[in-house]
């Protein structure tokens, strides 16, 4: 039996293409309602020491890579 | 005084790739680390997670450089952080291979709408942080307390020694500033 691989998308949702590259997402037109709860969210994540440390040792790992990349081109 | 910060966000992934990643740290580490503990990470793993996505776009991200024929960085960093915690849970809980495989659809479902809200989430946090430079702490604490905090504009009015109307146009100006930087952070990111 042939798989029905042919099923409309919703009209109502972002193609494929759409939700792959970001388009699609909707940010440009969230009402407000929707930018407070994100915000309010966000906020209380941040509130958790966790992000705050995961965001530190980013930082330094980025530092430490670009301090080697300077010195490297010092050195030449 | 405003500075041009939308000039200043267009080049962060130009910037990262030269090696000035901060900001691009303080973007795509939260992310990562956010979606890797609500898909039940433990907090060990999902810091390993965001170290190695880091690592990850940071080493490809000179190749990247705007080369949209590659696809959008937005999709590039799902594909990472996607496959960096797939790993870390069939690693933390194997699966027979049959049940992965019908699991695999409806995990891969449940990650996109996950990463698509922590992605909205960051880049709204970026945005916010950007306007709160722009505008006077006043203006700002307008906004905050009626939009966020959800106290009334009369209340805010007494407690910032402004009138109701001042604090209407205090807020409607931040969450016009906030939607132009969200949508320069997007146009460049996405």
């Amino acid at each position: 039996m042939k798989p029905n691989n042919t099923q409309p998308e919703d009209p109502h949702q972002p193609s494929v293409s759409q939700r792959i590259d970001g388009s699609g997402s909707g940010m440009h037109s969230l009402s407000d309602d929707a930018l407070a709860s994100l915000l309010r969210e966000s906020r209380e994540q941040r509130k958790a020491d966790e992000p705050s440390r995961v965001v530190d040792a980013a930082l330094r790992m980025t530092r430490t890579k670009r301090a080697g990349k300077d010195a490297g081109h010092g050195g030449s | 005084m405003m500075n041009n910060l939308s000039t200043t966000r267009a080049s962060v992934l130009a910037r990262a790739a030269n090696g000035d990643a901060d900001e691009f740290a303080q973007l795509y580490a939260p992310l990562a680390y956010a979606v890797a503990r609500k898909r039940g990470l433990k907090q060990d793993d999902a810091e390993d997670i965001a170290q190695q996505v880091m690592m990850e776009l940071l080493r490809m991200l000179p190749g990247f450089d705007y080369d949209r024929s590659r696809g959008s960085f937005k999709g590039l960093v799902k594909k990472i952080v996607g496959n960096r915690v797939t790993d870390s849970m069939r690693r933390r809980r194997p699966e027979p291979a049959g049940e992965m495989v019908e699991q695999a659809a409806t995990a891969n479902t449940d990650l996109d709408a996950l990463f698509e809200r922590e992605w909205q989430k960051v880049h709204l946090s970026a945005a916010l942080d950007r306007v709160r430079m722009e505008v006077k702490p006043t203006t700002y604490q307008a906004f905050q307390l009626t939009f966020l905090d959800e106290v009334e504009p009369a209340r805010v009015a007494d407690m910032l020694g402004i009138s109701t109307n001042q604090v209407a146009q205090y807020k409607c100006r931040v969450v016009q500033r906030l939607r132009g930087q969200l949508e320069d952070l997007l146009r460049e990111t996405e």
